[in-house]
């Protein structure tokens, strides 16, 4: 049986975690499931940060989840040059990232370029380490990830998320 | 059919049927050999008798010399067989309803590893193994996520390392495999 995962995010000063979002969206708003037409950001701004993990809700009669790959696809936008930055990394991975209240600033360690294609190795880490895993419900390290626009950016393009985890059972 | 996972701690999980399963066929043990061995000697000698009776009467019947080298040569055929060791099995999804993980496999013991479609008898993929480390996972892909584009993919790993040498076996959602000396195939890029 495949192993029941979704993905959370938290928001707010207090951690506030909301479990199996059903977006990504990214914008001037500190909030699960934003509407980025409705929260957009202006030129040479950030996004607020996203915390987003990978929780595992039940094995299923699976043993072990490892190899967590994250990665984007798609065009950031035409104007400037955007970029989208992560805690994410296949080497040099700084450990798990904290959770701090989201901000429109840098946040330490979150500064790789996210990939834009199915990294070679594990780039999201479980328990601190690229090579952890899980064996019984629980989630990964935090995934935080901005979008960092200049001051040539301009609006309409749209870069979506990809996640893969490897299971055994 | 349900079939039952049961854990450590005596938690039992159903586990649904997957798209494609895991089995092994083990190499016959010391025991079944010599029984094989046993029942073909038997059977063998059945025939020898069959055959020496049946010449018996033939020439008893005063049938021609063709014919009684035609009789003893079908004869002689069936002593050509040999009656094969029983081989044991163990079953991802066991016929008995039990879950059985991948590392209950005695890989020590393993003669021939098979990944089959439950649903389709035909599809059956059969790799002898020989002192090689065997692995098997599933891949879980979440593309385009949040997208009216979302795909949720489970595509079937499984292969055998020895040494340096490894082999992966990707078989992907419509059924098309795969095959790389590395893990990080790039799925993605065969557009599942």
């Amino acid at each position: 049986m495949a192993a029941t995962v979704e993905i959370d995010e938290a928001n707010g000063a207090g951690e506030t975690l909301t479990h199996n979002i059903t977006n990504s969206n990214m914008g001037s708003a500190d909030e699960v499931n934003t509407d980025p037409v409705a929260h957009p950001i202006a030129p040479n701004t950030r996004t607020y940060i996203k915390y987003q993990k990978i929780h595992v809700t039940a094995l299923g009669g699976s043993s072990k989840i490892d190899n967590l790959k994250i990665w984007r696809t798609g065009a950031l936008g035409a104007g400037g040059s955007p970029t989208h930055v992560t805690n994410a990394r296949t080497s040099s991975y700084a450990g798990a990232l904290t959770y701090a209240t989201p901000t429109r600033s840098a946040v330490s360690t979150v500064d790789q370029a996210m990939p834009t294609s199915e990294p070679a190795s594990a780039n999201l880490g479980i328990g601190g380490s690229l090579s952890g895993s899980l064996t019984g419900t629980g989630s990964s390290d935090y995934l935080g990830h901005q979008i960092v626009t200049d001051a040539s950016a301009t609006a309409g393009s749209t870069t979506t998320m990809n996640y893969q985890y490897d299971e055994t059972a | 059919m349900e079939y039952i996972c049961t854990e450590q701690n005596g938690d039992k999980t159903v586990v649904p049927l997957e798209r494609w399963a895991w089995g092994v066929i083990y190499v016959p043990t010391l025991e079944a050999k010599t029984q094989a061995v046993e029942a073909t000697a038997e059977y063998r000698a059945n025939i020898r008798a069959m055959r020496d009776r049946a010449i018996e009467i033939a020439e008893k019947d005063g049938e021609s010399n063709d014919m009684v080298r035609k009789l003893k040569k079908q004869y002689d055929a069936q002593l050509e067989l040999a009656i094969e060791p029983k081989r044991e099995e163990l079953k991802q999804f066991g016929a008995d309803g039990v879950f059985h993980r991948f590392a209950e496999i005695d890989q020590s013991k393993v003669e021939m590893f098979v990944m089959y479609k439950p649903d389709d008898p035909t599809k059956r993929i059969d790799m002898p193994v020989h002192g090689v480390q065997l692995f098997h996972f599933y891949r879980n892909l979440i593309l385009r996520f949040g997208t009216p584009e979302e795909r949720r993919l489970r595509v079937y790993v499984f292969g055998y390392k020895n040494g340096d040498n490894s082999a992966y076996h990707f078989i992907l959602p419509d059924d098309r495999i795969i095959i790389s000396n590395k893990d990080n195939v790039e799925l993605e890029r065969f557009n599942i």
